[in-house]
């Protein structure tokens, strides 16, 4: 059934990496390519080919601002490949640094008429730019300047139209960079009809909001998630992943939501990008961790998480320029990031953890459109579907859902069989049946003695069965009346072998949480005393230290192994073992159930609560 | 007239189901042990033709002590008498004549006789 639900998961996948990439971006004709700074598209028919990328080679100016009639007379420095960042290009057998200015050239034959309105898709150059077709300026980013000073950097991914000035025209696009460590030409640029522009401009901000939208509206309910249930950490990392994989993905993709931030500069876009960048791979590596804990993975984190504080202490305090001058060691982070987090998620599905392989395969299914992007990116391979990161991603979150609905699922299953072996365990049909044995017995010889412990008994029953909830309180008086009458059945049963003694605090009304001293007496009894056949004495103290309530059952009895203590704390057993007691505890006060205890001399179980007043209700 | 030993860490209930095996007046209790181990000691002398034997004793299961009997004195009819009959199917493996439940009644209790 499992295999049924991962086939079926892979093909709704499949289904949807194809499906809606192909309908979105198949349009972009591919075989258009750029020839020595000169691009003939004479045979492209525009309506039936639709949009061509300008990639290929271009003229390169550079330390220039050139407009078109300057270019009559200048010679280009270079012929590079586009997209590029310029730190790729030599010059006099020098590599060009990030920081500078320069011009880049194609010229356009094409077999349109003039006036034809055509449209530019430009992503973003680093970091500023403008562009001209001929000596007509279409569009630009920023300021840019030769100088630092005068810069005034910008990301803002745009479409343009222009009229063609005639079926052959230039495209000049001047670009400067003194924000980022790398500059220039580093996103293709794409042409076609108005209409088919603009649409294939919008397709990519549908793409973008609706991942944007369905990070957002899950991160909203994992973060809502873990205000309610505290205890699960991995609710919580799965949120903030999600918000900061929003913020990644919009700065370094379409900057949908970062432009709406009127005045927001080109540096502090990239001190978000950055930074969400770590803290992205942080919490993936924080969730598989609550997933799929293991030594491996603990240690990986503390690890990470120094490493994530340094680079965010860099990030901070040194110039943009600076940091993302080690672009390439933070691919290595993140790469050593997703490798360790692949390793996490394998040693998870290897040891049949929960949901292991689900995770492993949204883990796969994402990893193979960044490989996919990153190839296409860097033209190792030809797609007709383009990118695919946002179908992984989309798939990634789906299946991570599905993950949390089986989680909510067994949440409740087990708080059902939970509470019922809770209730079981108090029944104790064992218990129950031996008592009223014990009432025949007692009665042929003694039936006032009989008929006192039939009242013990009710009062035990009715204590018992008003359990509501392992967060419930009762009255400290109740529960010592419970504990009171259980005893009391018990020394019917066993006589002289079970002695007691008793020592309680004079205020018994506080409140106190509900079945737990009785079950730790009980297990004193039956594992401590009843063992030996002489039997023994347990001494039961409640103290009122002023701000808590300290209990103590100790009883003189066989004694536990010390080796065996935390397997007592840890592991549930059928009745209401000291595990349940133990994990109550911790749920309502953070705190544990402390042993002691010796071989052949006894044991003693303590613990301590708040001390919490009765509460005055109307009706009191 | 059978011969019967009672083990049951319970004083109440073995003198309940004393007072039981005699009123059928076919039973002859030579004994009634609250320690299941000088329980076991004394079928070994004593050797009564039927045990009746609890099963959930803390400091020995009624599934150990019947072994041991049956190790000691093959032949023995063990009666497992106990609370709850989560152990039925193994206490039959271990050829036990017959498996009761507390509190017991009389009309039970001749049925069990009856296979003696």
């Amino acid at each position: 059934m499992k295999k049924f639900w991962c086939a079926l998961l892979i093909f709704i996948t499949l289904f949807l990496c194809f499906g809606l990439s192909g309908c979105s971006k198949s349009t972009v004709k591919e075989t258009a390519q750029a020839l020595n700074g000169t691009m003939d598209v004479t045979d492209w028919d525009i309506e039936s080919d639709g949009i061509i990328s300008l990639n290929g080679p271009w003229e390169f100016y550079w330390k220039q601002f050139l407009t078109s009639s300057e270019m009559l007379d200048a010679e280009p420095d270079l012929l590079v490949q586009v997209p590029s960042t310029w730190n790729e290009y030599s010059l006099d057998g020098q590599r060009l640094p990030g920081e500078g200015y320069g011009t880049y050239r194609l010229h356009v034959k094409t077999g349109l008429l003039q006036g034809k309105i055509l449209g530019l898709r430009i992503q973003t150059f680093s970091s500023a730019y403008r562009l001209f077709v001929d000596d007509k300026l279409v569009a630009q980013n920023g300021n840019i300047s030769s100088t630092a000073s005068e810069e005034v950097g910008e990301y803002k991914p745009q479409a343009v139209f222009f009229s063609a000035p005639s079926n052959e025209f230039d495209i000049i696009i001047q670009v400067s960079n003194h924000q980022y460590a790398r500059g220039g030409f580093w996103c293709p640029v794409y042409i076609g009809s108005q209409s088919q522009i603009a649409e294939f401009s919008d397709s990519i901000l549908m793409k973008n909001m609706f991942v944007i939208g369905a990070f957002l509206i899950v991160a909203l309910f994992y973060i809502a998630s873990f205000f309610l249930m505290k205890e699960n950490k991995a609710n919580l990392f799965f949120g903030l992943l999600c918000l900061f994989a929003i913020m990644a993905y919009d700065t370094s993709g379409q900057l949908a939501l970062s432009k709406t931030i009127t005045g927001i500069s080109l540096n502090t876009v990239i001190f978000i990008w950055y930074s969400s960048c770590i803290w992205v791979e942080m919490f993936v590596l924080l969730y598989m961790n609550e997933l799929f804990e293991s030594r491996f993975s603990r240690i990986i984190i503390k690890v990470f998480a120094v490493v994530v504080i340094a680079l965010q202490l860099l990030y901070t305090l040194a110039p943009t320029q600076v940091y993302t001058a080690f672009g390439r060691i933070g691919n290595y982070i993140e790469d050593f990031c997703m490798f360790s987090a692949a390793i996490i998620a394998i040693m998870g599905a290897i040891k049949r953890k929960k949901n292991g392989w689900l995770n492993l395969i949204s883990l796969i299914i994402l990893l193979v459109t960044v490989v996919h992007d990153t190839l296409y990116y860097t033209n190792v391979i030809k797609s007709s579907h383009g990118e695919i990161l946002y179908v992984g991603l989309f798939a990634f979150l789906l299946i991570q859902m599905l993950i949390k609905a089986i989680s909510i699922k067994d949440y409740y299953e087990n708080k059902n069989t939970a509470e019922l072996k809770f209730l079981q365990a108090q029944i104790k049909p064992h218990f129950l049946y031996n008592s009223i044995n014990t009432f025949i017995s007692v009665s042929r010889y003694d039936p006032d003695r009989a008929r006192e412990l039939m009242a013990d008994f009710s009062e035990y029953l009715r204590k018992s069965f008003d359990f509501k909830g392992t967060g419930q309180l009762v009255l400290l008086k109740d529960e010592l009346k419970l504990t009171q009458a259980y005893l009391n059945i018990e020394q019917a049963r066993f006589e002289e072998r079970v002695e007691v003694s008793f020592e309680f605090p004079e205020n018994q009304e506080v409140m106190v949480p509900s079945c737990m001293l009785q079950p730790v007496v009980e297990n004193a009894i039956i594992h401590g005393i009843l063992p030996k056949p002489e039997g023994g004495r347990i001494d039961i103290r409640v103290k009122d230290r002023g701000g808590a309530l300290r209990f103590s059952v100790k009883d003189d009895g066989v004694g536990i192994n010390p080796q065996e203590i935390p397997h007592i704390t840890e592991k549930y057993t059928n009745g209401v073992g000291l595990a349940n007691i133990s994990q109550r505890l911790s749920v309502l006060y953070g705190k544990k159930l402390r042993i002691k205890s010796e071989v052949g001399k006894g044991t003693e179980v303590s613990w301590e609560i708040p001390r919490i007043a009765r509460k005055r209700r109307k009706s009191d | 007239m059978i011969s019967a030993v009672l083990i049951d860490d319970e004083r109440p209930a073995l003198r309940e189901l004393e007072y039981l095996l005699r009123g059928t007046g076919n039973i002859d209790v030579m004994g009634m042990y609250a320690d299941p181990q000088k329980g076991i000691e004394a079928v070994a002398q004593l050797k009564p033709q039927a045990v009746f034997l609890d099963i959930s004793m803390p400091q020995l299961t009624g599934m150990d002590a019947a072994s041991m009997i049956l190790d000691q004195c093959p032949g023995t009819h063990i009666v497992f008498v106990t609370a709850y009959d989560q152990y039925a199917v193994e206490a039959f493996e271990l050829y036990a004549l017959d498996y009761i439940l507390k509190p017991v009644t009389k009309e039970r209790l001749e049925k069990t006789l009856k296979r003696l």
